[in-house]
């Protein structure tokens, strides 16, 4: 409490507190989301709100912006008390949001949607275009906010729309700027300039807030950072101060690593082979072009490469969810290639899907029956085709104890309303409960805290270490470089190499990727 | 707390059955006629003699298996617009079994039964064959089908060994064949004498009372068994939510898709042979549109939520107004049509549970506010 104070009195210039939340909490139901928070921002400064998912980072964001209503504490801006009621009283207020997923009319223009709810008219109520382009135009050159006014939103890229968001947010004259996880939905490149974007605001004068639990980013561009832990705030500190160790660790409360530990490997025989595999999109594009590679048991095998490069079609194919042109996929040996994915699954394959939430998860279903998702049949659960519930209810339990899914005792409700890490875990405690002699993980730890993704890669090095193979395909150079002992790059639906990760290095694997390199298969 | 959550699961039905008739009697009082009487009217028609709530409760039969069975295929992913053709196709069967078939009593009913649900069913997989086969869309296949029903009901009318000239209906469905408990019986010497001596009996013996409820009733519990404790249930329900999960977790899409078809075109035929067997006159009558009890079976899952059991309650409720209606037209002339009106109305605010929400909320609000007041 004293350091947290001192902190924020010890801030360097005599700058005005923009926002002022004190002594804030929430609770929703049972559940305090938060606990007599204190936040404050400087104006002029990007300030990082960082937190794990589920630590009331979003809540708290949500009050300043009177989408939620604190049950006790106060909002000062500019040192003004104020009630923040609802999002009218805050744009009021001079406060913006832009939410993680885009309130854009897709059919409309650019200069549409910005000015949609508060347009600009003539006489009798003639919405006044040209005014409003001009506007906007002008708006964006003060900022560097590049754009086309008079381009439809569905022609154009997510890191655009991002920027429709901001200057709808700026039009509406927003002097503090909430930014929900910008980057989550974002390309490399578009986070390099949405972080210049949000450098020229502060620099001209706007307050940003930045909820995100992306280390690296908050080190690139902010200023401060307060650190939210299960509704508290545990401390606010300036960025330039701490690493991205330091802070990783205050986040979670504890230690953290994040570079994974491995014991050294110990390679069993072969138990998954895929040799030239050739599968085609939709369109009939080849998108699989004769893709080769084995997996042993005792390993993690990664495979790297850009997005689009055939990955998705060679999980679906090896899934059986997708019929492949010729080749094999073979595990122990016994041929899977276009079956049934039920064949893959009895054949003692588990899969973690990409996309959890389409493909992993019955979003409505308890998290219970997602955890029987797969094994409802099995004859532990079902008795002549009737489902044995109390027998269920202790095997999910059991799980959710041992993964330690939060909230406790979750059993019962919908997988929905755990947050993105903890849904995770209820597939990852399905897929591995089935003691799967092979675990495809597709981007595991996609849109995850450093807390989870160290969990999975945790989870992942035990499965090899217990003498499994684990095939890893991944965006993630960093993940595939931290956790795969070997490491196959795609590229243009060819491995283009496979290397021992240890005798590589980023530069090698990310020449690979954008098809440098020279194209030869290793043993 | 559990009381708390009960009511709120079945607040927003009740909000917009009440708002129903609330618009309803706006529309009653702009067209002159008078909105207290009128529903007075509609409730004594309901409850007023053992024969109207036997009656109500009869014919609630083919209305709640309807609805079951669009509310079965709505908790798969499926929307089976097709019930009223699955309907047609029951009625068909049970006509031509009934009329042809020579079987003790009991069992004639039992074969026409399971017969109707059978060919209903396949009539309802065709539906299901066609999506997974071809992925042609359930609601235009259904649509489509719903047609040919009715075709096939003029065609097998047209038959001259079915027809009885001079009335234009079929032959009379043979007494074995019936599904009906107590008709006939008032005709007979027994029936007349307790007839006589009883005026309440004597209303009671007049009445549709067949075994309909009773299978309606089996059958909504069989399908809540089915969705909630079974593996199969498991199954269709998590491929009603997300069918891609489903496919992953290694499930059989395709014929689960093809067996919920079946199983709600079954029950919407069965439907239809109870409506045939249950109820005088016992004929196949020429018929110049579809009955719209497949059609009505949409809106009263709608109301039941798609609860199997809910759809019980829905179906008691739709023919409790459609019944009563028929008083308040005589008593008190308000024309039956409004009805119509008020289901519509009672669909269109259904639709709008956020409408419900919001006034909870204000109304959660000024109890707050006045509480804080108080302080």
């Amino acid at each position: 409490m004293i350091e947290k104070e001192e902190q924020i009195l010890t801030a360097p210039e005599e700058k005005i507190i923009a926002v002022s939340m004190v002594g804030i909490q929430k609770s929703f139901g049972n559940h305090l989301a938060l606990k007599n928070v204190d936040f404050n921002v400087m104006q002029g400064t990007i300030h990082a709100l960082l937190g794990e998912n589920g630590a009331g980072k979003s809540t708290l964001m949500n009050i300043l912006y009177g989408l939620h209503k604190q049950d006790t504490g106060s909002i000062f801006i500019n040192g003004e008390p104020v009630a923040i009621k609802n999002p009218k009283v805050a744009i009021e207020h001079r406060i913006g949001m832009v939410h993680q997923h885009f309130m854009l009319v897709p059919t409309f223009t650019v200069a549409q949607n910005i000015m949609l709810g508060s347009e600009l008219t003539k006489w009798l109520g003639v919405v006044d275009f040209k005014r409003a382009n001009r506007e906007i135009l002008k708006l964006s050159c003060d900022y560097g906010l590049a754009i086309d006014t008079r381009k439809k939103i569905e022609d154009m890229s997510v890191g655009m729309q991002q920027r429709v968001e901001i200057l709808k947010a700026l039009y509406r004259g927003a002097e503090i700027l909430i930014l929900d996880e910008p980057t989550a939905v974002l390309t490399l490149q578009e986070v390099d300039e949405l972080m210049k974007i949000l450098r020229s605001l502060a620099d001209a004068g706007k307050t940003i807030i930045v909820i995100t639990h992306k280390l690296n980013e908050i080190k690139q561009v902010c200023d401060y950072c307060t650190i939210i832990r299960r509704g508290e705030n545990i401390l606010t500190v300036q960025v330039d101060a701490y690493s991205e160790q330091q802070l990783a660790s205050m986040m979670v409360g504890r230690d953290i690593a994040l570079t994974s530990e491995k014991k050294p490997i110990n390679p069993k025989d072969t138990i998954f082979e895929v040799r030239d595999l050739v599968v085609d999109d939709d369109r009939g594009i080849r998108k699989v072009d004769g893709a080769s590679f084995e997996v042993r048991g005792g390993e993690i095998f990664g495979i790297a490469g850009v997005d689009g490069n055939g990955q998705q079609e060679l999980v679906e194919a090896i899934t059986c969810l997708r019929k492949s042109k010729s080749g094999s996929v073979k595990m122990h040996g016994k041929e899977l290639q276009n079956t049934t994915i039920l064949n893959v699954i009895e054949s003692g394959i588990a899969i973690i899907p990409e996309d959890r939430q389409r493909s992993g998860l019955v979003m409505k279903f308890s998290v219970e029956e997602n955890m029987l998702l797969k094994r409802y049949k099995n004859p532990a659960f079902s008795n002549k085709g009737k489902l044995q519930k109390n027998k269920i209810s202790r095997f999910a339990n059991s799980l959710i104890e041992k993964l330690d899914i939060r909230p406790p005792n979750c059993a019962q409700l919908p997988v929905k309303k755990l947050s993105g890490g903890n849904q995770q875990k209820v597939v990852i405690a399905r897929e591995m409960s089935s003691n799967p002699d092979l675990l495809i993980a597709v981007q595991p730890t996609r849109g995850l805290d450093v807390g989870a993704i160290e969990y999975v890669h945790k989870e992942l090095i035990r499965q090899r270490d217990s003498g499994k193979a684990v095939l890893l395909i991944s965006l993630e150079l960093n993940e595939i470089m931290g956790v795969a002992d070997k490491t196959a790059v795609i590229y243009n639906g060819k491995i283009a190499k496979i290397l021992n990760t240890k005798e590589t290095n980023e530069e090698e694997i990310g020449m690979l990727m954008t098809g440098g390199g020279n194209f030869a298969c290793a043993d | 707390m559990r009381r708390l959550e009960f009511a709120k699961r079945f607040m927003p039905t009740v909000f917009a059955l009440f708002s129903g008739f609330f618009v309803g009697a706006l529309f009653l009082i702009l067209t002159g006629y008078d909105p207290i009487r009128s529903y007075a009217a509609m409730l004594e028609g309901v409850f007023s003699r053992p024969k109207y709530l036997i009656q109500v409760i009869s014919k609630s039969a083919p209305l709640a298996l309807t609805g079951l069975s669009v509310a079965f295929a709505f908790k798969c992913g499926l929307f089976n617009i097709g019930s009223e053709g699955q309907y047609t196709i029951g009625v068909i069967v049970a006509t031509l079994l009934g009329t042809k078939l020579s079987l003790p009593f009991g069992v004639h009913f039992i074969v026409i039964m399971l017969a109707g649900m059978i060919f209903a069913g396949i009539w309802g997989a065709i539906v299901g064959f066609l999506k997974v086969k071809f992925g042609i869309n359930e609601v235009v296949t259904a649509i489509m089908l719903n047609w040919i029903a009715l075709h096939l009901h003029r065609y097998v009318f047209s038959f001259p060994w079915l027809l009885v000239k001079n009335i234009d209906a079929s032959q009379e469905i043979k007494e074995t064949a019936r599904s009906a408990i107590l008709h006939g019986f008032i005709a007979t010497p027994k029936g007349q004498t307790l007839a006589a001596k009883n005026a309440f009996l004597a209303d009671i013996l007049k009445t549709d009372l067949n075994f309909g409820i009773f299978l309606a009733i089996g059958a909504a519990f069989a399908i809540h068994h089915l969705l909630n404790s079974t593996t199969k249930g498991f199954e269709l329900r998590a491929m009603g939510i997300n069918q891609e999960a489903s496919r992953f977790a290694g499930m059989n899409i395709k014929r689960n898709v093809i067996l919920s078809m079946f199983i709600s075109g079954a029950i919407s035929g069965l439907a239809g042979v109870i409506q045939l067997t249950g109820f005088g006159p016992f004929r196949m009558t020429n018929l110049a549109a579809f009955e719209g009890y497949g059609l009505e079976g949409i809106y009263i899952a709608l109301v039941a939520n798609c609860s199997p059991i809910g759809c019980i309650a829905s179906g008691l409720f739709f023919s409790a107004i459609k019944c009563g209606s028929a008083l308040m037209q005589i008593e008190v002339g308000t024309p039956r049509e409004i009805i119509k009106i008020i289901t519509g109305l009672i669909i269109f605010f259904i639709a709008i549970p956020f409408a419900y929400k919001l006034i909870a909320s204000k109304i959660q609000k000024t109890k707050k506010d006045t509480i804080n007041h108080d302080e």
